[in-house]
């Protein structure tokens, strides 16, 4: 701003009458004006048309029995009763929280890790090594689930290896198991996000002040006594971002289940974003598809909300 | 419903939603291209564009055959230009009604039958009735009235399958029948086909001493699933209790003795381990391509895998699932492929007729048989077309067995039309009873929640 102010074509040189023109309009800098509003709404209109608006047709929808063409009859709250009565429905958002441990949490753990030990030690080559561990996070959530599929099927690579090294007792045609298909979703949804985890906390690792390890060094911390004191606090919110993220991501997980498992074996991978496309795109049903979505919008929110609260009391 | 085991070709269904994505694009771009180039040529040069659409996307056979047809269909008529737009399966059921309520549908598309397909589009006024075409162009006489009439035939309430008008025409036909590996087949001393449903099991149990996979059969796109469920349905009772329960007669009911009696054969083969190791992992077209490759004995699909690619191919013949014996006659799941239909905003409507009309004559029959595809309505020299074109195998098969089965069997439609959900319900509750996860009355009663509740709101 001080820059701005000592070019030559400061408002010093605009003639005495201008200046007390515009001598009410400036405020001190900083200060909101309501020309901000001409800046963000480009943005606000785009996000109001196609973020806003159709969230709340969804919700207007949830209230109705629609079959997508035809006329719309008001349905009250029926379609949320639904998702309380479905036993179905309920498993599928039980199987969104055991995915929200292997997308959030595992990650997560995995993610401060790798910080902890990237911030301890120097390593030669550090940025080669962050690209090839945050890969996976770059790749096509389609793809991923066609190369896991692929690596998990029967007689994929998994079991060949597990059969080449002799355990072949171990071996499982896991996408078809009903006890290890959702385990074995939830790990590629680990796979793909620890990178992203590993970047965010490391960045914020590199922002922690050497000198706070140099105090704990000298008061005779070991490494884990180090990453708990140190490291662990000054990643608070670097965690919270990425418990968002992760979690987020486990709850409207859509692609990779509907290309790797399609929620079988029987329902036991079904989890609400695949529900909404049964319930709109087979069964015809908007308005139950619209009140899953939303429900599941809920979810999120509340979940995340919770999370931002843990992140900011501790 | 059966196309939706189709789009899970060797390729599979990862494919699929990989693919959806840019083929939607295509489309997109095709059909707005082929909108305004009708606009313009139409108006200055006479010349028309008539987009088709299809769901036969990887269909290498059928869509050979439809490339031969638009080329003699454009050749018939000079100014004519066919817009031939492929989709995959699912990309076309899943989109059609967004599609057709639109302001620029295509000229022809397919529709898939069912409830949830033609049935709603039929409810929302979006199809047009081709009741007038037909008796113009006498589509009476090339196809049985039972074909035209499950394929294609809508109350105008879209409330009723089967009877009122007629909206969709099939130009080609699939039944679902098993493949047998003669080869593997001779190796563990089984030299003829089995006839009854007792022979088949003998067979099965055969296979299984000799370490062969019995069955070859892959859940995880619940195609198999419902096929086998209407095979034993229909076979290990009579075609009847099939068509009643797709019918939805009075009294029809999936936890009736009929049904819990196949509920009952499913688990057992799955307790014997007649079925593919990890089938529940597979998908029918990756369990067909091990079965083509030569490994297994026997595997129930649909004809419209012929012609018959892989290293087994020679090996193979198809035969209609044979029936407990003392069975009066031949049926088989036997229906036609995605119907043709005329959305009610077509443009070039008349056009749009000609061409349904031309790829469903018996004359196009001779360019299906040449292509290895089995036509909806055949030609009177069927067999010496198959001669000609020099088809033998399973392929020969699949259409002389569709002539049988239309000409003096029941042609029996698909489980899973019963309701728009019972696909998605009968791939799950199958896949919990194989596993061994639920009983088979708890199977039938799974059944029955949906088959009930949907049945009973159409009254």
């Amino acid at each position: 701003m001080s820059a701005l102010s000592t070019t030559p074509t400061a408002p010093a040189r605009v003639s005495g009458s201008e200046r007390r023109r515009h001598a009410h309009l400036v405020s001190p800098p900083g200060e909101p004006r309501n020309v901000g509003y001409l800046f963000v709404a480009p943005a606000l209109v785009l996000y109001g048309l196609f973020v806003l608006v159709p969230f709340a047709h969804t919700i207007y929808l949830s209230f109705f029995n629609w079959d997508g063409i035809g006329p719309q009859r008001f349905a009250g709250l029926t379609n949320f009763r639904a998702i309380v009565d479905s036993g179905e429905l309920q498993s599928s958002f039980v199987h969104s929280f055991v995915l929200i441990f292997f997308y959030a949490v595992l990650t997560t753990l995995i993610g401060l890790l790798l910080a902890g030990v990237m911030a301890r030690c120097k390593i030669r080559g550090l940025s080669v090594f962050r690209a090839v561990l945050f890969l996976p996070y770059v790749i096509a959530p389609t793809a991923i689930a066609v190369i896991w599929r692929w690596l998990l099927a029967p007689d994929g690579p998994l079991n060949s290896a597990l059969s080449a090294v002799g355990l072949e007792s171990l071996t499982r045609p896991w996408l078809g198991d009903f006890t290890l298909a959702l385990p074995a979703v939830g790990m590629v949804g680990t796979w793909v996000l620890y990178g992203l985890a590993m970047v965010l906390l490391l960045a914020g690792v590199q922002k922690i002040p050497a000198d706070l390890y140099d105090a704990a060094r000298i008061d005779g911390a070991g490494a884990f006594r180090e990453f708990l004191a140190v490291t662990l606090p000054g990643l608070r919110n670097e965690i919270v971002v990425v418990l968002v993220l992760t979690v987020t991501a486990a709850l409207r997980n859509f692609d990779v289940i509907y290309v790797m498992t399609q929620g079988g074996p029987g329902t036991t991978t079904t989890v609400p974003s695949l529900l909404v496309y049964d319930e709109a795109f087979v069964a015809g049903s908007v308005g139950a598809a619209a009140a899953i979505g939303v429900t599941l919008a809920a979810l999120i929110f509340i979940v995340n909300a919770a999370v931002s609260r843990l992140g900011t009391s501790s | 419903m059966m196309k939706l085991a189709k789009q899970g070709r060797p390729t599979s269904k990862i494919i699929t939603a990989a693919a959806a994505a840019a083929v939607l694009a295509g489309v997109t771009a095709c059909g707005s291209g082929s909108g305004s180039g009708t606009a313009s040529g139409g108006a200055t040069t006479g010349h028309v564009t008539l987009v088709v659409q299809n769901g036969d996307g990887g269909e290498t056979g059928l869509l050979a055959g439809y490339a031969k047809l638009n080329k003699e269909f454009e050749a018939a008529h000079p100014g004519v230009t066919i817009d031939f737009v492929t989709k995959n399966f699912t990309d076309l059921v899943d989109t059609l009604k967004l599609q057709l309520s639109g302001s620029n549908p295509p000229d022809v598309t397919q529709v898939n039958e069912g409830y949830s397909s033609m049935g709603e589009l039929v409810t929302d006024g979006l199809l047009t009735n081709l009741d007038s075409y037909a008796s113009k162009y006498g589509w009476a006489s090339r196809q049985s009235a039972a074909l035209l009439a499950v394929d294609g035939r809508f109350s105008a309430n879209g409330q009723t399958m089967g009877t009122g008008p007629l909206w969709g025409v099939a130009a080609t036909g699939a039944w679902v029948g098993l493949f047998e590996n003669t080869k593997v087949a001779k190796s563990i001393g089984i030299t003829s086909a089995p006839t009854t449903f007792a022979e088949f099991e003998q067979d099965l149990a055969i296979a299984k001493k000799h370490g062969v996979v019995p069955l070859q059969y892959g859940s995880s796109d619940g195609g198999e699933s419902a096929w086998m469920l209407a095979t034993l349905i229909a076979d290990e009772n009579t075609p009847q209790t099939l068509l009643n329960i797709v019918d939805a007669r009075p009294g029809a009911s999936m936890t009736s003795p009929a049904v819990l009696k196949v509920a009952d054969t499913i688990k057992t083969w799955a307790d014997d381990g007649y079925f593919t190791p990890g089938w529940a992992a597979y998908s029918n077209s990756d369990v067909f391509t091990k079965f083509t490759d030569g490994q297994g004995l026997f595997d129930l699909n649909g004809s419209w895998y012929v012609p018959i690619s892989g290293s087994a191919a020679s090996d193979i013949e198809m035969i209609p699932f044979p029936a407990v014996s003392g069975a009066s006659g031949l049926a088989a799941v036997a229906t036609g492929d995605v119907a043709w239909t005329i959305p009610a905003k077509s443009a070039h409507a008349t056009l749009a007729a000609e061409y349904i009309n031309f790829i469903t004559s018996q004359a196009a029959g001779d360019t299906w048989i040449a292509s290895g595809n089995v036509p909806a309505s055949m030609p009177d020299n069927a067999s010496s077309e198959l001669a000609a074109a020099h088809v033998t195998g399973a392929s020969a098969e699949a259409v002389t067995d569709w002539q049988e089965i239309m000409t003096k069997g029941t042609a029996l439609p698909y489980v899973d039309w019963s309701t728009p959900t019972f696909y998605n319900t009968i791939e799950s509750a199958t896949e919990e009873l194989a596993g061994g996860k639920i009983s088979p009355s708890a199977y039938v009663a799974k059944l029955q929640a949906d088959y009930g509740t949907f049945t009973k709101t159409r009254g």
